[in-house]
């Protein structure tokens, strides 16, 4: 199993549930107990995280806010190619969830990465 | 006690006997893993002792009988060295190291894998992040496609056809959290071991 982002942090919460074989997790999103918090990680969720009332909405991105947290190694064509094609509004609510993993007791943002059923990561 | 070859025959193969088991039993190596070394440095050493407990009860005459000795214990040896050679057949759990026990997992995986697909490798699926959908991974899944791996590129619940769709219908993305989409990849991957395992 492969992700990307928050499909990488699915990916070690699959794992933890030890339906993988094999897991790797591209730049995954936080889970409950992963303490750094780059800056270029809240730049990226600053378009959601910003208003708190996106919780609950489906959060568009723009085309700065894509070429910073996706498009941000390729040219200024191809990345504008690439958010025609494949960018589309997200779920606010993972976001928020991620940013509170470390102090909601009840998180959903948390990985088993201790079982030996997880297979390897 | 007359320093003969046969004392030091004796007493070299006990003493081996002994540091190997006790090696065994000692160290967290995986191949001594579940054969039971520390019963055996127990009871192989009160086999070692056994003939020189005879000798000792019948009123020590010499000759000490190192031959028989030496044969008696043996066996032990044999039966040591042939456990320190072989590779643990244990499956997981015996041994205490997470990242051995992680191993063996895998390597049991890898097993199922090779007698459930002859043809292809484990079913890969490549699950996409925030922004993005299923669409976002084709390139990939081709190259994965191509190198002769199955690539399935599930969607979050609910997740649109295209692109186009989505952005026409924002709102089928609101709400959508962490754990129920977890949820939803769990199902998916149960489901694709039912119909890719016998």
């Amino acid at each position: 199993v492969i992700g990307h982002s928050f499909g990488g942090l699915l990916t070690q919460i699959v794992a933890g549930r030890g339906l993988s074989a094999v897991s790797v997790a591209i730049d995954p999103a936080p889970f409950r107990g992963v303490l750094p918090l780059p800056i270029s990680a809240l730049k990226s969720a600053s378009p959601v995280l910003g208003n708190p009332a996106n919780r609950h909405r489906a959060v568009p991105l723009t085309y700065e806010q894509f070429r910073f947290g996706f498009a941000n190694a390729v040219s200024e064509d191809e990345a504008k190619e690439l958010y025609e094609t494949f960018a589309v509004p997200a779920s606010g609510a993972p976001l928020f969830q991620a940013a509170s993993a470390n102090l909601n007791p009840w998180t959903e943002a948390k990985v088993d990465s201790k079982t030996p059923a997880a297979g390897r990561c | 006690v007359k320093r003969t070859p046969a004392l030091w025959l004796d007493l070299a193969v006990k003493l081996s006997l002994v540091a190997l088991l006790a090696f065994g039993a000692f160290s967290s190596l995986d191949r001594f893993a579940g054969k039971a070394f520390g019963w055996r440095l127990v009871g192989y050493s009160i086999a070692a002792l056994v003939v020189p407990a005879i000798w000792a009860a019948r009123g020590r005459r010499p000759p000490y009988p190192f031959v028989a000795d030496t044969l008696f214990v043996l066996p032990c040896g044999t039966s040591a060295v042939g456990s320190r050679l072989c590779p643990s057949r244990v499956p997981s759990g015996t041994s205490n190291s997470p990242e051995r026990r992680t191993h063996v997992d895998v390597s049991h995986h890898r097993r199922a894998d090779r007698s459930v697909q002859r043809d292809r490798p484990y079913p890969g699926r490549v699950i996409h992040g925030l922004w993005l959908l299923p669409s976002s991974w084709d390139r990939w899944a081709t190259l994965f496609e191509e190198a002769g791996y199955t690539a399935l590129t599930p969607g979050w619940p609910d997740d649109p056809e295209t692109v186009e769709e989505a952005n026409a219908n924002p709102e089928v993305f609101a709400d959508k959290t962490i754990g129920q989409v977890a949820d939803h990849y769990a199902e998916v991957s149960s489901a694709s071991w039912s119909t890719s395992r016998p």
